[in-house]
């Protein structure tokens, strides 16, 4: 009817409110990668010229940096130990506190803790926790009798208590966001299973789990795109003084972004070739999230 | 057979926090360390040394890191918020023409992983001029795609639309609306992204290692980090400074512990 | 409910007061391109008078090694009131790559650098500093002790930065525990009795069997073979060879030696844990090179005055570290001439040689000094009297041969380090499979496909 007032609310509001997200995404999200994509075809150390050099980084990666293909393996095997556990045990969490009536507050309090716990802190403790001279563990397990273990210097375990450290301080974080689910269940539905005689385990598996596969498609892409970037973990542990090893023992625990970090921040200021290892990292990461994507959309036309 | 449960998910969650808090412990009783002490015994009891290391930290650059970790994390989730309800605000009261678009966009930008331009974000901070301020790590986080996606989900369950054409015919302009009356409306999807995106820009390492290169523009976990001058790692006095870094973040999240759930339950829901 | 909203207005107007007060603080770094009234965190003095004369040049310092940056700039700045130095604490690992990204990136470098030496063929290529050897500096290298004079040098003989001390290695250990186990705590005794590194596994064996297993003549295998490497003077690269077996291999057999006769504890160089055991009782030696004094030994043994001493170790003495500093080009004319009063001051006048002497026990390259025959020996209490100056500084640097420098000398630096703890957490790890691995790590790391990796 009034077109002019209508425009109003289908041009102008919307593009004022939105502009400032997508100008603020283009200018500093979007654009670094670019220059980054662009970066990647040079040899640039940040001193002196950039020498164009073609898809010559791409091929170093893929054909001769086994550093590269290694730090990938050891992000999906961090990523596997630590991450099914994770959300699987936020999921028991939540559903055991949803039933709670008392001290439901205060276990998800605690149990969010380590969430807030500055990386930093975590890395110290942990290290604190799994020397393999000093630490808490082995000296519980001598006290059983049992021989230390070389958690932190052997390339076989380090990885583990990298994933360790992942369940340790996600499962919170997975646990606040399948307790919000749970309780936005109706509880007319749990009723109607009561009412056929349904056991609570049943219940558990047949609806609550169903019912919450939205969250749980969210929280698995979401800890995928974050494992694949996982860096401050494995650092701050690996990382405590001038003659620790990149990468920790036999570089078991160098994930993509540490190698990516290392390549253009750390061992040498490789800035192109450190942009190749990006942009393959960025083409990685927004594959898989498509797939997860689909997997999202589908649920919503269901 | 309930009973049983119950039994069992009580122990289960006592065990359960049990570990959760251990690490947490031992990081406060381990501040009252002096650092030769800390790996002659288990530290499970406090010791005295706690004053000595709080003001070792305090000697060293401590309170610059923290006013730039507050400043930087105050202004990150104060703008990344605003800028974010907005596009939740008009995604759900408007209709104009890309809307569905926008919204895979925005979805899209969830997954883009930021920190991976920061090569070339460097390069883009350099031709701003703004390398020796802190700037860098706080326009990072302004376009967040979490937090977009997250006011989008959260406004469109739980803002009633009637309210905004109710106002709409007072004649409130859309500022007006969406500053007094919808703002009030979504406190919890607010309340709770600012607590996320607060800790994410807290303890934010990458970006921060990347940027900080004076004594003036440290953050807190950068600053923790250097604590150890290059050959003597002083643990005590580390610990300390992240006990001190954690009480904020503990502050609010014990206060704010029930709406962040809330917060979480109606952004969530709908993933 | 009531304690709740009381604490979130506290946490909010804490916010608010520190946001401002931060606000404020940036806005303010980020115009002031000479910030002359600022806080120097050396001293953590405040500087009250030199806000008022605009005289004063402010100029830059990064470093690593506070134990010498403050006591030095604190004792100049006293000196030279029309002179700030402002210092920025930089981590040991991160410096050269936040030199780089400094230049990358279009940030400030500051006006002294300070180079390491395992760094110092990186930072010649670089390009960024004043050729000290021309004027005003004119700094004449033949001053300095002549094992040491080039390493800072280009080829084509530009002085990019004065060496900040000599370097010379020894081994450092308890004398209470030397006695316990050898008879004798006297360093002369000790190294006759340890003449060869085949001796200390003879040792190592006994000390484990008579004290049942519980202590180690070292303490971490990184150290060891950090001594070891070090002490060995063969060059790493020829040309565009790269002779990694030839360097690795002695060195990482005497360790895998030493690891399989227990000889060497399995603690990590450089954590806590390894800094902790240096004031307890289950490791007698260290590889000590004359910064590690203050750094290491003081620093996590406070309370062991009297029972350390230094001996000659069987390779002989070595050089271990160091470092030299550099004023950037891109600094202005006055802040260069002021940094080059420091450095002036530091390096060759008495004052600052003997504010390095008797607060960080750094002694200068300049041969000048050496003519007093009191400046570098002397007995010193915390080695129980030993001359540790008279030591180091006469027969030990009078020994030392330095290889050339190498462009990846840092690269093949991680690399042991990373070999020796593979070698000291995996009891079957051999010598073959060990540089077989560092042969492979070069390839990975070394980009430059023209370099033949021995």
């Amino acid at each position: 009817m009034n077109s002019k007032a209508n425009k109003k609310y289908t041009v102008m509001w919307p593009t004022i409110f939105i502009a400032p997200f997508v100008i603020c995404f283009l200018i500093f999200n979007l654009y670094p990668i670019l220059y980054s994509f662009y970066l990647s075809f040079t040899d640039w150390s940040g001193v002196g010229e950039k020498v164009f050099v073609g898809w010559g980084n791409y091929v170093r990666i893929f054909t001769k940096d086994k550093t590269f293909i290694k730090s990938l393996w050891n992000t999906l095997y961090i990523m596997i130990l630590g991450f099914p556990v994770s959300i699987f045990l936020g999921l028991i969490i939540a559903a055991f506190l949803s039933n709670l009536k008392k001290f439901r507050n205060f276990f998800q309090t605690i149990n969010f803790l380590p969430y807030i716990t500055t990386p930093v802190a975590i890395g110290l403790v942990f290290t604190f926790l799994f020397d393999w001279n000093t630490g808490v563990i082995n000296r519980i397990i001598e006290a059983f009798g049992g021989e230390g273990v070389n958690w932190l210097g052997n390339a076989k375990f380090a990885p583990l208590v990298i994933g360790f450290m992942i369940i340790w301080k996600c499962t919170g974080y997975y646990m606040a966001l399948y307790l919000a689910g749970i309780t936005s269940i109706s509880e007319d539905i749990y009723e109607a299973a009561k009412v056929d005689g349904a056991s609570t385990i049943k219940t558990f598996f047949k609806i609550t789990v169903p019912l919450l596969r939205p969250i749980t498609v969210f929280i698995v892409l979401t800890s995928v795109i974050y494992a694949l970037q996982l860096f401050d973990e494995p650092n701050l542990m690996f990382n405590v003084s001038t003659t620790s090893i990149i990468g920790g023992p036999d570089r078991s625990c160098l994930t993509m972004v540490w190698n990516f970090y290392d390549v253009a921040f750390g061992s040498t200021a490789r800035l192109g070739y450190g942009s190749a290892i990006a942009t393959t990292l960025f083409i990685i990461i927004v594959i898989i999230s498509l797939i997860g994507m689909k997997f999202m959309n589908g649920k919503e036309e269901n | 057979m309930s009973r049983f449960i119950k039994g069992f998910s009580y122990l289960f969650l006592i065990f359960i926090s049990f570990i959760s808090l251990v690490p947490f412990y031992l990081m406060l009783t381990m501040s009252t360390y002096k650092t030769e002490q800390i790996f002659k015994g288990l530290p499970f009891f406090p010791s005295d040394y706690l004053g000595t290391n709080i003001s070792t930290v305090f000697q060293s650059n401590f309170i610059q890191a923290y006013g730039n970790s507050l400043f930087i994390s105050s202004i990150s989730m104060a703008v990344c918020v605003l800028i974010s309800a907005g596009v939740g605000y008009a995604v759900t009261v408007y209709n104009f023409k890309y809307k569905k678009f926008l919204k895979t966009f925005i979805m899209l930008t969830m997954m883009v992983p930021t920190q991976i331009g920061i090569i070339g974000y460097m390069i883009e901070m350099r031709s701003f001029h703004l390398t020796n301020t802190l700037w860098p790590m706080i326009l990072i986080w302004f376009a967040n795609g979490f937090g977009a996606f997250w006011m989008i989900q959260f406004i469109e369950g739980s803002l009633p639309l009637e309210i905004v054409e109710s106002a709409r015919i007072d004649g409130a302009s859309e500022p007006r609306i969406f500053f007094q009356i919808v703002f009030p409306c979504i406190k919890p999807g607010i309340l709770t992204l600012c607590l996320l995106i607060f800790l994410w820009s807290w303890n934010s390492y990458l970006v921060p290692l990347v940027f900080v290169n004076k004594a003036n523009l440290t953050t807190i976990p950068i600053f923790i980090k250097g604590l150890a001058n290059a050959y003597r790692t002083d643990y005590g006095a580390q610990l300390a400074g992240l006990v001190l870094a954690t009480i904020p973040l503990l502050l609010m999240f014990v206060c704010g512990s029930r709406s962040f759930i809330k917060g979480l339950t109606a952004g969530a829901v709908k993933g | 409910m009531k304690l709740r909203k009381i604490l979130t207005w506290g946490l909010a107007s804490m916010l608010a007061a520190t946001s401002l007060a931060g606000c404020g603080n940036s806005s303010s770094n980020a115009d002031a391109k000479t910030p002359t009234g600022q806080e120097s965190n050396a001293g953590g003095q405040q500087n009250t008078s030199g806000d008022a004369g605009s005289d004063v040049t402010t100029i830059t310092y990064w470093g690593w090694d506070t134990n010498w940056y403050e006591p030095m700039i604190k004792a100049f700045e006293k000196d030279h009131p029309n002179i700030k130095i402002e210092v920025t604490n930089v981590a040991y690992s991160d410096y050269f790559t936040k030199i780089q990204q400094a230049i990358a990136s279009g940030s400030e470098l500051p006006t002294m650098v300070q180079q390491s030496c395992t760094l110092i063929a990186n930072y010649k290529e670089l390009g960024v500093f004043e050729d000290l050897t021309q004027a005003p500096y004119n700094v004449d290298p033949n001053k300095f002790f002549d094992f040491i004079k080039d390493r800072a040098m280009t080829e084509d003989g530009k002085l990019i930065g004065i060496e900040q001390s000599v370097s010379p290695s020894a081994i450092a250990y308890k004398r209470d525990l030397a006695k316990e186990y050898f008879g004798t705590d006297d360093p002369n005794e000790l190294a006759k009795i340890l003449s060869t590194p085949e001796d200390y596994i003879k040792y190592g064996k006994e000390v484990q069997e008579k004290s049942g297993g519980k202590t180690y003549l070292f303490h971490s295998g990184g150290a060891v073979a950090e001594w070891l490497y070090f002490a060995d003077s063969t060059d790493l690269q020829n040309g565009k060879t790269l002779n990694f077996t030839k360097k690795m291999t002695p060195v990482m057999d005497l360790l895998v030696q030493m690891r399989d006769n227990k000889v060497v504890d399995t603690f990590e160089n450089g954590t806590p844990q390894a800094n902790a055991t240096y004031a307890g009782d289950s490791h007698i030696f260290y590889p000590c090179p004359n910064w590690a004094i203050t750094y290491y030994i003081k620093a996590n043994d406070p309370d062991g005055s009297g029972n350390w001493g230094l001996m000659m170790p069987a390779t002989g003495g070595y050089s271990h570290g160091g470092c030299s500093i550099g004023i950037t080009n891109t600094s202005t004319d006055a802040e260069k001439a002021a940094a080059w009063e420091f450095m002036n001051w530091a390096f060759l006048t008495q004052d600052g040689v003997d504010v390095a002497k008797s607060e960080v026990e750094y002694y200068v390259p300049t041969k000048e000094f050496y003519e007093d025959a009191s400046y570098a020996s002397g007995e010193d209490p915390f080695f129980a009297g030993q001359d540790i100056g008279g030591f180091l500084y006469g027969e030990i640097a009078g020994s030392i041969q330095l290889p050339t420098p190498s462009i990846y000398d840092q690269t093949v630096i991680d690399i042991r380090d990373l070999l020796a703890t593979a070698i000291m957490s995996d009891g079957s790890m051999t010598v073959e499979k060990a540089i077989e691995k560092g042969l492979e790590e070069c390839q990975n790391r070394i980009m430059d496909d023209s370099i033949v990796i021995e």
